[in-house]
């Protein structure tokens, strides 16, 4: 026993020793756990909601009526979502959004949803028939949008039912028929309890409306079912009514119609962080090469560290572009990725990729002492990389807080540029803002590679 | 030959070298001699072109020794101290690279390859991993991929650590043999053995400094000592040690007594001494001073403290 006991705290030493190991083993998890976290709210800030929060849409309301416009101001007041309903003209003048300037807007990726109200917006005095147009290029964030739509305008509706023409054509009648009838009563009612016939009159119309039937609809959640089996005809009623007063027409006004996209997000999120995992540890592996003395032989030789680091750089490019290319047929055979539709294109955003992934590996050895160092810190920066660059789930659904930093990430603009090619269909002149900041990254990070690594102490 | 001039270097407060100056000439097996920490390794950086010398210069035939002059690094070869080759490929892979590197043709790399393989015994396992190798036989192929290219002067640093003494044997021929046909070979070692059987001509460097330089004999030279005689202490009487003060300096050394006596004492006197106190010979080594004692005289210290 004494012998497994003078073992374990050996290794227990060993390993509080590494100073990696266990930046590796408690800092990253704990770190992830934070973004994470405030991804999912898990800290409960948003009063137990759950979910992400101020997903950019467009609303463009044309019918202008008050219910439409109770409606917007829902919307506004939402946590949910981040309501964009004018625009700035040249003139600096700003204006309403007009839903062919919501489409230019979807197009142009400054946003990916936009609601519009026009002026087919109440059918039958009381059903409501909105058109959602959607970048559906992320299906997980679509949906989720599309959740917290129905349940935004859900309530918005019920809240703002007496906004309805036809029902205040009904609350007026209603009036003039329990003035008729009603008031003789309240009058009797005030001269038997002392109370004033208007208070009277006052309580006994607002609790009219609850009798309307709303509270059976004020929780929509209620009206879902599990299936139309016909076992529970009050809720089916319900969810076939909710359905039928309110009717968002969804139109996909931008991106290929892909077969399977969410492959193929998967693939090129996952690859990149595999590209990035790669990378990072062959060029941490210069660290290794100079423990063994092979720099000195190479550097003895007609060999310059220019030389070296080119050499390096353009085999790691190499390694990256067939690893991604790699995935990509892979994906094609199993899942049926449209990868060809613009192969040529592709290739070139994944040598653009590439580089940009190896440059980040570059910069991690120029900085690190050592294999282990570079190795600890780039599963640190990878990892968050990843969480915030849209390679797990959608920037949208960090906070916005986070969101900013998602685009200080390799991972987010390459993100993009796959998505160009391979979802929103931009040919390479559409794609030249994307591939130019891929190219300044690269370059700006070479640069500072380089100046390190001329520092003769480094190898 | 080879020229340096002054050479300094420093890293962060460590001064490695301070001003050291040598001459080697064509054809010389020039050995470069101290202990861990010396400087040594660094001054074969220098040469090799891997650092540069923050003070001072060095040449070769006049012309400058550093990482820009890609002429006289093709004149020259370093063999590594570490085991300086890649050992997941195999010993041909490994020269054919290094060859390469050397921009050597295709048709005379593998004649060379060939050759330097078939020299240290190594051509039929050409084609396994080097990580398959046992020591020594790593060591010949780190030793023949810096002779690929027939450079003009070889540096060895330190070539035989950790190698059996049958395989540093071979090394030593070896090395001998490419010398007697003109090879200039710098060897750096902390072992004066080797640079006693190997080196024509010898630098003694401790702490960055040349402390030493000449051949074995007028390094011996500087001994205030001629020979070294030893003898357990249980024989050493008061009479005998005061025979002996008369002939040069007598110290304790562990559990033993060591005489050096000073130069022209002839030996026949030692023996007459020892007769006298009715002794016998063999109680007594008689041995020759080492560069070991030149090193301990100079500084000290003996190499390997």
């Amino acid at each position: 026993m004494n012998t497994i006991w003078v073992l374990f705290i050996k290794d227990w030493k060993l390993f509080l020793n590494d100073k990696v190991a266990v930046f590796i083993s408690y800092l990253v998890p704990a770190m992830l756990i934070f973004v994470m976290g405030n991804v999912f709210d898990i800290g409960g800030k948003k009063n137990n909601n759950v979910g992400p929060s101020g997903i950019r849409i467009a609303i463009v309301d044309t019918h202008q009526s008050r219910l439409s416009q109770a409606i917007v101001a829902d919307m506004k007041r939402s946590e949910s979502f981040r309501v964009t309903d004018t625009y700035t003209n040249e003139e600096g003048v700003e204006l309403p959004l007009t839903e062919q300037r919501a489409r230019d807007m979807i197009f142009n990726n400054r946003l990916r949803y936009a609601l519009i109200i026009d002026e087919q917006f109440i059918e039958d005095g009381f059903k409501l028939r909105m058109k959602w147009l959607i970048n559906g290029r992320n299906r997980i964030e679509t949906q989720m949008a599309e959740g917290l739509l129905q349940k935004t305008l859900f309530t918005s509706y019920f809240s703002n039912l007496t906004q309805l023409p036809s029902i205040q054509e009904y609350a007026d009648r209603m009036a003039e028929g329990f003035e008729q009838y009603g008031r003789p009563l309240a009058e009797w009612m005030a001269d038997q309890y002392d109370i004033e016939t208007e208070e009277i009159m006052e309580s006994i119309l607002s609790k009219q409306w609850l009798s309307l039937g709303v509270t059976e609809f004020s929780d929509p959640s209620d009206a879902q079912t599990e299936g139309n089996d016909g076992e529970d005809p009050g809720e089916n009623l319900g969810d076939a009514f909710l359905g039928e007063m309110l009717q968002i027409e969804q139109e996909q006004v931008f991106g290929k119609q892909v077969k399977n996209i969410m492959a193929t997000i998967s693939v090129a999120g996952y690859a990149m962080m595999f590209m990035l995992f790669a990378i990072s540890s062959a060029s941490a592996n210069l660290h290794n090469e100079r423990l063994t003395g092979i720099y000195l032989r190479l550097l003895s030789s007609p060999v310059t560290r220019s030389d070296i680091l080119w050499s390096k750089y353009i085999y790691n490019v190499s390694v990256a572009f067939s690893q991604v290319v790699f995935l990509f047929l892979v994906s094609w055979v199993i899942f049926r990725t449209d990868i060809f539709n613009s192969f040529g294109q592709l290739l070139l955003v994944c040598l653009f990729v590439s580089a940009v992934v190896t440059c980040f590996g570059m910069l991690l050895a120029a900085f690190s002492k050592n294999f282990a160092q570079a190795n600890g810190v780039g599963t640190l920066l990878i990892l968050s990389m990843s969480a915030v660059g849209g390679v797990w789930f959608p920037v949208s659904m960090l906070p916005e807080s986070v969101q900013v930093f998602s685009k200080f990430t390799i991972t987010y603009w390459s993100m993009e540029a796959f998505l160009a090619t391979l979802y929103e269909g931009k040919n390479i002149i559409e794609m030249l803002p994307i591939l130019g900041v891929l190219t300044a990254i690269t370059v700006g990070i070479t640069a500072i590679s380089m100046w390190r690594f001329k520092r003769a102490d480094l190898f | 030959m080879i020229a340096i001039e002054s050479v300094s270097k420093r890293f962060k407060r460590v001064e490695a070298l301070k001003g050291v100056s040598l001459d080697i000439e064509e054809g010389e097996f020039f050995g470069l001699l101290g202990p861990n920490g010396a400087g040594k390794s660094t001054l074969m950086n220098i040469l090799s072109g891997y650092l540069e010398a923050d003070e001072g210069s060095a040449s070769l035939d006049g012309q400058p020794l550093n990482a820009a002059n890609e002429k006289t690094r093709l004149k020259m070869g370093l063999v590594p101290q570490s085991i300086s080759l890649y050992e997941d490929l195999s010993a041909l892979q490994n020269l054919e690279i290094f060859g390469k590197l050397y921009q050597l043709p295709s048709k005379s790399l593998k004649e060379r390859m060939e050759f330097w393989l078939n020299k240290v015994q190594l051509w039929e396992r050409r084609n396994d991993k080097v990580k398959t190798f046992s020591g020594g036989m790593k060591r010949r192929v780190n030793l023949v991929s810096s002779l690929l290219h027939e450079p003009k002067i070889l540096m060895c640093d330190e070539p035989t650590v950790g190698v059996d003494p049958q395989s540093r044997n071979a090394i030593f021929e070896f090395l001998e043999e490419q010398n007697a046909v003109g090879l200039t070979i710098i060897y750096t070692t902390h072992y004066m053995e080797e640079v006693e059987r190997l080196c024509s001509r010898i630098a003694i460097i401790d702490n960055g400094e040349i402390i030493g330089l000449g051949t074995r004999e007028e390094l011996m030279a500087k001994l205030p000592f001629e020979d070294e005689v030893e003898f357990a202490k249980e024989i050493a009487r008061p009479s005998l040690l005061e025979a002996f003060r008369a002939l040069g300096e007598v110290e304790p050394i562990k559990e033993k007594y060591q005489l050096r006596v000073k130069p022209n004492i002839p030996m026949s006197r030692i023996h007459q001494i020892i007769e006298d106190e009715n002794l016998s010979h063999r109680q007594f080594q008689f041995k020759q001073p080492t560069l070991e004692a030149v090193f301990l005289s100079m500084t000290g210290r003996s190499l390997r403290e």
